[in-house]
Protein backbone atom coordinates (compact mmCIF):
# COMPACT_ATOMS: atom_id res chain seq x y z
CA UNK A 1 0.00 0.00 0.00
CA UNK A 2 3.03 2.41 0.09
CA UNK A 3 2.96 2.62 -3.76
CA UNK A 4 0.27 4.29 -4.01
CA UNK A 5 1.13 6.96 -1.67
CA UNK A 6 4.44 7.03 -2.56
CA UNK A 7 3.09 7.97 -5.98
CA UNK A 8 0.47 10.53 -5.27
CA UNK A 9 3.58 12.53 -2.95
CA UNK A 10 6.09 12.29 -6.02
CA UNK A 11 3.11 13.65 -7.98
CA UNK A 12 2.05 16.32 -5.71
CA UNK A 13 5.82 17.55 -5.66
CA UNK A 14 6.17 17.21 -9.48
CA UNK A 15 3.12 19.34 -10.01
CA UNK A 16 3.80 21.54 -7.35
CA UNK A 17 7.70 22.46 -8.81
CA UNK A 18 7.30 21.14 -12.70
CA UNK A 19 6.19 23.24 -15.38
CA UNK A 20 2.09 23.66 -15.76
CA UNK A 21 2.61 20.95 -18.83
CA UNK A 22 2.60 18.40 -16.70
CA UNK A 23 -0.71 18.94 -15.00
CA UNK A 24 -2.31 19.18 -18.00
CA UNK A 25 -0.95 15.98 -19.18
CA UNK A 26 -1.35 14.34 -15.78
CA UNK A 27 -5.37 15.42 -16.46
CA UNK A 28 -5.82 14.09 -19.69
CA UNK A 29 -3.74 10.52 -18.80
CA UNK A 30 -6.14 10.42 -15.80
CA UNK A 31 -9.21 9.04 -17.41
CA UNK A 32 -6.72 6.41 -19.21
CA UNK A 33 -5.08 5.02 -15.63
CA UNK A 34 -8.72 5.34 -14.23
CA UNK A 35 -10.58 3.04 -17.05
CA UNK A 36 -7.29 0.48 -16.75
CA UNK A 37 -7.51 0.41 -13.11
CA UNK A 38 -11.93 -0.19 -13.55
CA UNK A 39 -11.17 -2.78 -16.14
CA UNK A 40 -7.76 -4.50 -14.21
CA UNK A 41 -10.19 -4.39 -11.38
CA UNK A 42 -13.03 -5.87 -12.78
CA UNK A 43 -10.86 -8.49 -14.67
CA UNK A 44 -9.68 -10.03 -11.15
CA UNK A 45 -13.69 -9.74 -9.96
CA UNK A 46 -14.79 -11.95 -13.07
CA UNK A 47 -12.47 -14.47 -12.77
CA UNK A 48 -13.64 -14.84 -9.44
CA UNK A 49 -17.05 -14.62 -10.15
CA UNK A 50 -18.24 -17.47 -8.07
CA UNK A 51 -16.96 -15.71 -5.01
CA UNK A 52 -18.43 -12.38 -5.64
CA UNK A 53 -21.44 -13.95 -6.65
CA UNK A 54 -22.28 -15.87 -3.38
CA UNK A 55 -21.31 -12.55 -1.17
CA UNK A 56 -23.19 -10.27 -3.54
CA UNK A 57 -26.30 -13.57 -3.48
CA UNK A 58 -25.81 -12.92 0.44
CA UNK A 59 -26.00 -9.61 1.08
CA UNK A 60 -29.14 -8.81 -1.33
CA UNK A 61 -30.88 -5.96 -0.49
CA UNK A 62 -28.52 -4.59 2.63
CA UNK A 63 -25.88 -3.76 -0.41
CA UNK A 64 -27.90 -0.56 -1.11
CA UNK A 65 -27.29 0.50 2.46
CA UNK A 66 -24.22 1.03 2.59
CA UNK A 67 -24.25 3.97 0.49
CA UNK A 68 -27.43 5.31 2.21
CA UNK A 69 -25.61 5.02 5.57
CA UNK A 70 -22.60 6.85 3.79
CA UNK A 71 -25.10 9.61 2.56
CA UNK A 72 -26.89 10.00 5.74
CA UNK A 73 -23.80 9.95 7.81
CA UNK A 74 -21.77 12.31 5.95
CA UNK A 75 -24.78 14.69 5.76
CA UNK A 76 -25.13 14.74 9.25
CA UNK A 77 -21.57 14.91 10.81
CA UNK A 78 -21.56 17.87 8.13
CA UNK A 79 -24.41 19.99 9.16
CA UNK A 80 -22.80 19.02 13.54
CA UNK A 81 -18.89 20.16 12.15
CA UNK A 82 -20.83 23.65 10.49
CA UNK A 83 -22.70 24.21 13.56
CA UNK A 84 -19.30 24.42 15.24
CA UNK A 85 -17.27 26.01 12.70
CA UNK A 86 -20.20 29.02 12.07
CA UNK A 87 -21.18 27.24 8.86
CA UNK A 88 -25.12 27.38 7.79
CA UNK A 89 -26.67 24.22 8.09
CA UNK A 90 -27.83 24.56 4.29
CA UNK A 91 -24.12 24.96 3.68
CA UNK A 92 -22.55 22.50 5.30
CA UNK A 93 -25.22 19.63 4.78
CA UNK A 94 -24.62 20.87 0.53
CA UNK A 95 -20.73 20.56 0.69
CA UNK A 96 -20.64 17.31 2.33
CA UNK A 97 -23.34 15.83 0.04
CA UNK A 98 -20.70 15.92 -2.07
CA UNK A 99 -19.44 12.41 -1.18
CA UNK A 100 -15.96 13.52 -2.93
CA UNK A 101 -17.23 13.91 -6.61
CA UNK A 102 -15.35 17.98 -6.17
CA UNK A 103 -15.83 19.33 -9.95
CA UNK A 104 -19.09 18.59 -9.61
CA UNK A 105 -20.36 19.46 -5.97
CA UNK A 106 -18.02 22.47 -6.71
CA UNK A 107 -19.79 23.65 -10.10
CA UNK A 108 -23.57 23.44 -8.78
CA UNK A 109 -22.11 25.10 -5.50
CA UNK A 110 -20.23 28.14 -6.77
CA UNK A 111 -23.48 28.50 -9.01
CA UNK A 112 -25.52 28.47 -6.60
CA UNK A 113 -23.72 29.76 -3.56
CA UNK A 114 -21.18 31.85 -4.59
CA UNK A 115 -17.01 30.83 -5.22
CA UNK A 116 -16.85 31.15 -2.08
CA UNK A 117 -19.15 28.22 -1.14
CA UNK A 118 -17.77 26.81 -4.61
CA UNK A 119 -13.78 26.81 -3.33
CA UNK A 120 -15.09 25.49 -0.08
CA UNK A 121 -17.12 22.48 -1.76
CA UNK A 122 -13.89 22.15 -3.97
CA UNK A 123 -11.19 22.03 -0.58
CA UNK A 124 -13.72 19.75 1.33
CA UNK A 125 -14.27 17.04 -1.42
CA UNK A 126 -10.72 16.49 -2.88
CA UNK A 127 -9.86 16.59 0.66
CA UNK A 128 -12.55 13.58 1.47
CA UNK A 129 -10.51 12.49 -1.70
CA UNK A 130 -7.42 12.41 -0.40
CA UNK A 131 -8.34 11.14 3.45
CA UNK A 132 -9.80 8.32 1.46
CA UNK A 133 -6.25 7.29 -0.32
CA UNK A 134 -4.47 7.67 3.34
CA UNK A 135 -7.26 6.15 5.79
CA UNK A 136 -9.05 3.16 3.68
CA UNK A 137 -5.86 0.89 4.08
CA UNK A 138 -5.92 1.48 7.80
CA UNK A 139 -9.51 1.53 8.63
CA UNK A 140 -9.61 -1.69 6.86
CA UNK A 141 -7.25 -3.60 8.92
CA UNK A 142 -9.59 -2.31 11.69
CA UNK A 143 -12.84 -2.45 10.65
CA UNK A 144 -15.02 -4.10 7.78
CA UNK A 145 -13.84 -3.19 4.36
CA UNK A 146 -17.49 -2.41 3.53
CA UNK A 147 -17.70 0.20 6.48
CA UNK A 148 -13.87 1.39 5.58
CA UNK A 149 -14.73 2.58 1.80
CA UNK A 150 -17.56 4.85 2.90
CA UNK A 151 -14.67 7.31 2.90
CA UNK A 152 -14.14 7.32 -0.27
CA UNK A 153 -17.69 8.24 -1.15
CA UNK A 154 -18.49 8.47 -4.53
CA UNK A 155 -15.32 7.81 -5.35
CA UNK A 156 -15.14 4.19 -4.29
CA UNK A 157 -16.64 3.46 -8.30
CA UNK A 158 -13.32 4.84 -9.66
CA UNK A 159 -10.02 6.71 -8.14
CA UNK A 160 -10.15 4.79 -5.00
CA UNK A 161 -11.39 1.57 -6.31
CA UNK A 162 -7.53 1.02 -6.53
CA UNK A 163 -7.06 1.36 -3.00
CA UNK A 164 -10.16 -0.51 -1.98
CA UNK A 165 -9.01 -3.49 -4.70
CA UNK A 166 -5.56 -3.49 -3.09
CA UNK A 167 -6.44 -3.81 1.06
CA UNK A 168 -9.98 -5.39 0.58
CA UNK A 169 -9.24 -7.72 -2.62
CA UNK A 170 -11.69 -8.61 -5.21
CA UNK A 171 -14.62 -9.52 -3.64
CA UNK A 172 -15.08 -6.09 -2.28
CA UNK A 173 -14.92 -4.27 -5.67
CA UNK A 174 -18.49 -5.09 -6.75
CA UNK A 175 -19.59 -3.65 -3.83
CA UNK A 176 -17.57 -0.22 -3.95
CA UNK A 177 -19.03 0.01 -7.34
CA UNK A 178 -22.47 -0.35 -6.49
CA UNK A 179 -21.47 2.31 -3.72
CA UNK A 180 -19.84 4.34 -5.90
CA UNK A 181 -22.57 4.16 -8.55
CA UNK A 182 -25.48 4.99 -5.86
CA UNK A 183 -23.34 7.83 -4.76
CA UNK A 184 -22.28 9.37 -8.24
CA UNK A 185 -26.25 9.87 -8.71
CA UNK A 186 -26.91 11.22 -5.61
CA UNK A 187 -24.88 14.12 -5.71
CA UNK A 188 -26.77 15.89 -8.74
CA UNK A 189 -29.84 15.53 -6.51
CA UNK A 190 -28.67 16.01 -2.85
CA UNK A 191 -26.39 18.89 -3.03
CA UNK A 192 -28.94 21.75 -4.42
CA UNK A 193 -31.89 20.04 -2.50
CA UNK A 194 -29.79 20.43 0.94
CA UNK A 195 -28.74 24.13 -0.12
CA UNK A 196 -32.15 24.78 -0.78
CA UNK A 197 -34.06 22.95 2.23
CA UNK A 198 -31.77 24.16 4.97
CA UNK B 1 -19.69 7.43 -15.60
CA UNK B 2 -20.57 5.84 -18.05
CA UNK B 3 -17.33 4.78 -20.09
CA UNK B 4 -16.04 3.74 -16.09
CA UNK B 5 -19.57 1.31 -15.85
CA UNK B 6 -18.37 0.11 -19.44
CA UNK B 7 -14.80 -0.69 -18.37
CA UNK B 8 -15.96 -2.47 -15.22
CA UNK B 9 -18.46 -4.61 -17.64
CA UNK B 10 -15.53 -5.65 -20.42
CA UNK B 11 -13.58 -6.18 -17.47
CA UNK B 12 -15.39 -8.58 -15.78
CA UNK B 13 -16.51 -10.24 -19.05
CA UNK B 14 -12.93 -11.06 -19.54
CA UNK B 15 -12.25 -12.09 -16.36
CA UNK B 16 -15.36 -14.52 -17.02
CA UNK B 17 -14.07 -15.94 -20.10
CA UNK B 18 -10.77 -16.61 -18.04
CA UNK B 19 -11.82 -18.10 -15.83
CA UNK B 20 -10.67 -21.60 -14.54
CA UNK B 21 -8.78 -22.00 -17.73
CA UNK B 22 -5.34 -23.06 -17.48
CA UNK B 23 -4.00 -21.13 -20.59
CA UNK B 24 -4.85 -17.89 -19.10
CA UNK B 25 -2.68 -18.32 -16.44
CA UNK B 26 0.07 -15.88 -17.48
CA UNK B 27 -2.74 -13.17 -18.49
CA UNK B 28 -3.91 -13.26 -15.09
CA UNK B 29 -0.63 -13.02 -13.44
CA UNK B 30 0.45 -9.81 -15.95
CA UNK B 31 -3.17 -8.45 -14.88
CA UNK B 32 -2.53 -8.41 -11.16
CA UNK B 33 0.86 -6.49 -11.75
CA UNK B 34 -0.77 -4.54 -14.98
CA UNK B 35 -3.86 -3.28 -11.94
CA UNK B 36 -0.57 -2.64 -9.60
CA UNK B 37 0.98 -0.24 -12.02
CA UNK B 38 -2.24 1.49 -13.26
CA UNK B 39 -3.08 2.16 -9.64
CA UNK B 40 0.27 3.37 -9.24
CA UNK B 41 0.27 5.47 -12.43
CA UNK B 42 -3.37 6.62 -11.39
CA UNK B 43 -2.08 8.01 -8.04
CA UNK B 44 0.84 9.92 -9.99
CA UNK B 45 -1.59 11.37 -12.13
CA UNK B 46 -3.62 12.19 -9.24
CA UNK B 47 -1.09 14.13 -7.16
CA UNK B 48 0.85 16.06 -10.61
CA UNK B 49 -2.97 17.33 -11.48
CA UNK B 50 -3.49 18.54 -7.75
CA UNK B 51 -0.03 19.70 -7.34
CA UNK B 52 -0.18 21.67 -10.45
CA UNK B 53 -3.57 23.16 -10.56
CA UNK B 54 -3.41 26.87 -9.09
CA UNK B 55 -6.82 26.64 -8.22
CA UNK B 56 -6.38 23.98 -5.82
CA UNK B 57 -3.80 26.02 -4.13
CA UNK B 58 -5.92 28.92 -4.15
CA UNK B 59 -8.70 27.14 -2.78
CA UNK B 60 -7.28 25.30 -0.24
CA UNK B 61 -5.62 28.80 1.44
CA UNK B 62 -8.83 30.63 1.40
CA UNK B 63 -11.16 27.42 2.66
CA UNK B 64 -8.57 24.72 3.72
CA UNK B 65 -9.31 24.42 7.17
CA UNK B 66 -13.11 24.58 7.21
CA UNK B 67 -13.00 22.58 3.92
CA UNK B 68 -10.51 19.99 5.90
CA UNK B 69 -12.70 19.99 9.08
CA UNK B 70 -15.66 19.57 6.87
CA UNK B 71 -14.20 16.61 4.69
CA UNK B 72 -12.98 14.99 7.93
CA UNK B 73 -16.45 15.25 10.10
CA UNK B 74 -18.22 13.66 7.11
CA UNK B 75 -15.44 10.96 6.41
CA UNK B 76 -16.29 10.14 10.03
CA UNK B 77 -19.84 10.35 10.20
CA UNK B 78 -19.88 7.99 7.13
CA UNK B 79 -17.95 5.34 8.35
CA UNK B 80 -19.43 5.42 11.80
CA UNK B 81 -22.81 5.07 10.35
CA UNK B 82 -21.70 2.43 7.76
CA UNK B 83 -20.04 0.54 10.50
CA UNK B 84 -23.13 0.44 12.83
CA UNK B 85 -24.85 -0.88 9.81
CA UNK B 86 -22.42 -3.65 8.83
CA UNK B 87 -22.95 -4.50 12.70
CA UNK B 88 -26.30 -4.56 12.64
CA UNK B 89 -27.30 -6.35 8.88
CA UNK B 90 -23.68 -8.05 8.01
CA UNK B 91 -23.07 -10.55 10.71
CA UNK B 92 -19.57 -10.76 9.19
CA UNK B 93 -18.86 -7.12 10.75
CA UNK B 94 -18.55 -8.88 13.72
CA UNK B 95 -14.74 -9.38 14.71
Amino acid sequence: MKLPLLCLLAGVLAGRLGAPEYSRAAGELMPLALSAVVFLAGFDAGRNREAVLRRLARYGWRVLALPLCTAAGSVGAGVLAGLLLGIPPGHAASVSAGFAYYSLSAAILGELGGPGLGALALVANLVRELLAILLVPLLCRRIPPAAAMSVSGATSMDTTLAVIHTCAGEEAVVLAVIHGVVLTALVPVLVPLLYNLL
Amino acid sequence: MLFTLFALAAGIGLGMLCAGKSRADRLCKAAGALGRAAGALLMLCIGVWMGGNPDFWGSLRAAGTAGTALALAASAGSVLLCWLAVRLLFREGRR
